[in-house]
């Protein structure tokens, strides 16, 4: 049960789908819990603990299959895992989850100027990019490509249902950045006349599968098709522990009035899921801050991992949804 | 076909040469409008291939008014008949609980499918919007009405529904002389898809669909995606806005086209075009509109 704030707003918002890319959710959500800590009225680590293991689970079930937020989790209450073991004072307590708040901002920072950096360079100059639906990654290897001086062109299509693809479109625009939109279907057309592809994911399996909004999977098929250049941007925290130990993704069903209006018999079901699953031989490179991989060395990236013991045994259960 | 045989039947015309006139300016009209859509262009090059044929033969005008007549009314006959024949063939597809992946609407997929209904085939059909006019959700609307099983998709979801059919079936605008098939945009990135996941691709075409004018690298008029078809969400005024209503969906991608001569490999398209009629004139007209870029892989 929730009782500070900062945990309850971000609990409402992802429960509404009010959040913005998985990354900042991944920050708000370390925010929030920092803030507890902070704030908390608790006389002993083990009450402080406890107050941090509900928050993390009210925060777990409404979260969808987006990795970032759950590795933040790991960090976070792995953290707490291990100085707990170690037997630490409340304060001691308090102030290594406040670091670990503070690392964490860091290394994301510095992670997504990395990303950028190797990203920008598969920018070639005077070509045209094509980026499907929308991602803050991406937006920001474009955007460093620009600062160095290269000019190009950016294509993107709208992304049914969620029409992000057009949030592209104002990114863009305010960078300086010619940008041209279309509809998901023209993605046969417009990628043969594409340099290159870049997408962002919101999850990289430990097989090197992308889950990736849906659409990205047809237009990897093209982009294979025509011998462009397929790109996936996601930093490690990208990556998902759960999937080295056979957990399905958390995906959702396209909701019917966004295909449909009232008006149509109830027998016209509505099919599909928001988000699409790209193998890893369709994938020319993942982008990461540690360099640019080859999507099955997604396996050595999870390894390096330090996942908590506790989040790891409510995954199964927070998979199938009935945490 | 009919407009061109009203032409013919009601001109005022007194001399083959005054018809021909008359005829070419009603070709000029009909040109100004024409869709990348091939039975039209075909059927005009039947009819100036027929005009050509009365001109080199100096036939009176009463006898190439009669032929004229004929070629229309043998179209209408071979139309309705084709039709059947087509659907005849089509049919045996459908296996017994089988999943139909099709793509938009097409008036020949969708009468297969409610033939097959009716003879108490069970199967369901997985259709998506087919943005920018939503033509697919006509499609799953009608089948819908007749009772028919149907998932209606996002065109991004292709890939997965793709993996959860049997077969795709769709219709085309034209299937061109490399056996490539112009479909209403989104098919070829579904083929991709279809082809990957082992999923056999039938395209359901009359032999009037085979653009004879491909042969000699008459391109077909592709319209661009109007900037009105997407949400007005965005901040960038000059939107620019790219793509076509129409793709190319190559030859390789295509298991077999179903047509009312039977069930053949879109290699053979070329080879059936060479024994239709064709028009120089039709052709030198549109030879001297603007030049159409082809597009496709």
């Amino acid at each position: 049960m929730v009782n500070h704030p900062d945990v309850a707003a971000i609990v409402e918002r992802v429960r509404k789908d009010e959040i913005g890319g998985a990354a900042d959710t991944a920050k708000e959500v370390i925010d929030a819990l920092a803030n507890m800590v902070r704030d908390s009225q608790a006389k002993d680590v083990a009450a402080l603990a406890e107050e941090v293991d509900g928050a993390v689970l009210d925060i777990l079930r409404v979260m969808p299959s987006l990795a970032p937020p759950i590795n933040a989790l790991h960090r976070f209450v792995g953290t707490m895992e291990r100085a707990q073991a170690e037997g630490v004072s409340l304060a001691e307590m308090r102030k290594r989850l406040q670091q670990a708040r503070d690392e964490f901002f860091a290394w994301a920072e510095h992670a997504l100027t990395r990303v950028a950096q190797y990203g920008s360079e598969k920018v070639p100059d005077g070509g045209r990019v094509f980026m499907y639906s929308m991602s803050s990654t991406v937006w920001r290897i474009l955007r460093a490509a620009k600062d160095q001086g290269k000019s190009f062109e950016v294509v993107v299509t709208e992304s049914r249902p969620g029409n992000e693809g057009l949030w592209t479109v104002t990114e863009m625009a305010k960078s300086s950045i010619p940008v041209s939109v279309s509809i998901d279907a023209c993605i046969g057309e417009l990628i043969p006349e594409c340099d290159v592809a870049f997408v962002g994911a919101d999850v990289l399996s430990s097989t090197g599968h992308a889950l990736c909004k849906a659409g990205t999977y047809p237009s990897a098929l093209v982009a294979r098709a025509a011998g462009v250049p397929f790109y996936i941007a996601a930093d490690t925290l990208k990556f998902d522990t759960a999937t080295l130990y056979g957990l399905p993704y958390r995906n959702e069903a396209i909701k019917r009035l966004d295909v449909l209006d009232a008006s149509y018999p109830e027998n016209a079901r509505v099919v599909g899921n928001l988000f699409d699953e790209t193998p890893p031989e369709l994938i020319t490179g993942v982008i990461t801050e540690i360099g640019i991989l080859h999507p099955a060395a997604a396996f050595s990236v999870l390894q390096q991992m330090q996942p908590s013991q506790k989040l790891s045994q409510l995954l199964p259960a927070w998979s199938r949804g009935a945490l | 076909m009919s407009a061109l045989a009203a032409v013919v039947s009601e001109s005022p015309a007194v001399s083959v040469d005054s018809l021909t006139a008359e005829l070419e300016a009603n070709l000029d009209a009909l040109l100004d409008v024409m869709p990348a859509y091939a039975p039209p262009l075909n059927v005009m090059h039947r009819v100036f291939a027929e005009v050509e044929r009365g001109q080199y033969a100096r036939l009176p005008l009463a006898e190439l008014k009669s032929k004229i007549a004929q070629t229309a009314s043998d179209y209408q006959s071979w139309s309705s008949q084709a039709r059947q024949e087509l659907a005849g063939n089509a049919l045996p597809l459908i296996a017994p609980g089988s999943t139909v992946f099709t793509f938009t609407l097409s008036e020949t997929v969708l009468s297969v499918l409610r033939e097959a209904h009716r003879r108490g085939g069970r199967f369901r059909v997985l259709v998506t919007e087919s943005r920018p006019n939503n033509d697919g959700r006509v499609t799953a609307r009608s089948l819908c009405d007749e009772g028919i099983e149907v998932g209606l998709g996002i065109d991004a979801s292709v890939g997965e529904l793709l993996a959860q059919s049997d077969l795709m079936l769709v219709g085309a605008e034209a299937v061109l002389s490399d056996g490539s098939a112009l479909c209403k945009v989104g098919t070829y990135p579904a083929a991709l898809a279809a082809r990957r996941l082992s999923v056999p691709v039938f395209v359901l075409v009359d032999t009037m669909k085979l653009h004879v004018g491909s042969l000699f690298g008459e391109a077909l008029r592709l319209d661009p995606i109007q900037p009105t078809s997407l949400p007005e969400a965005t901040a960038a005024e000059a939107l620019a806005v790219s793509g076509h209503l129409f793709d190319r969906t190559p030859a390789a991608l295509i298991t077999a086209l179903i047509t009312e001569k039977g069930i053949i490999h879109p290699s053979q398209a070329g080879t059936w075009m060479l024994g239709m009629p064709f028009s120089q004139t039709v052709a030198g007209k549109l030879r001297r509109r603007e030049p159409i870029r082809e597009r496709g892989d």
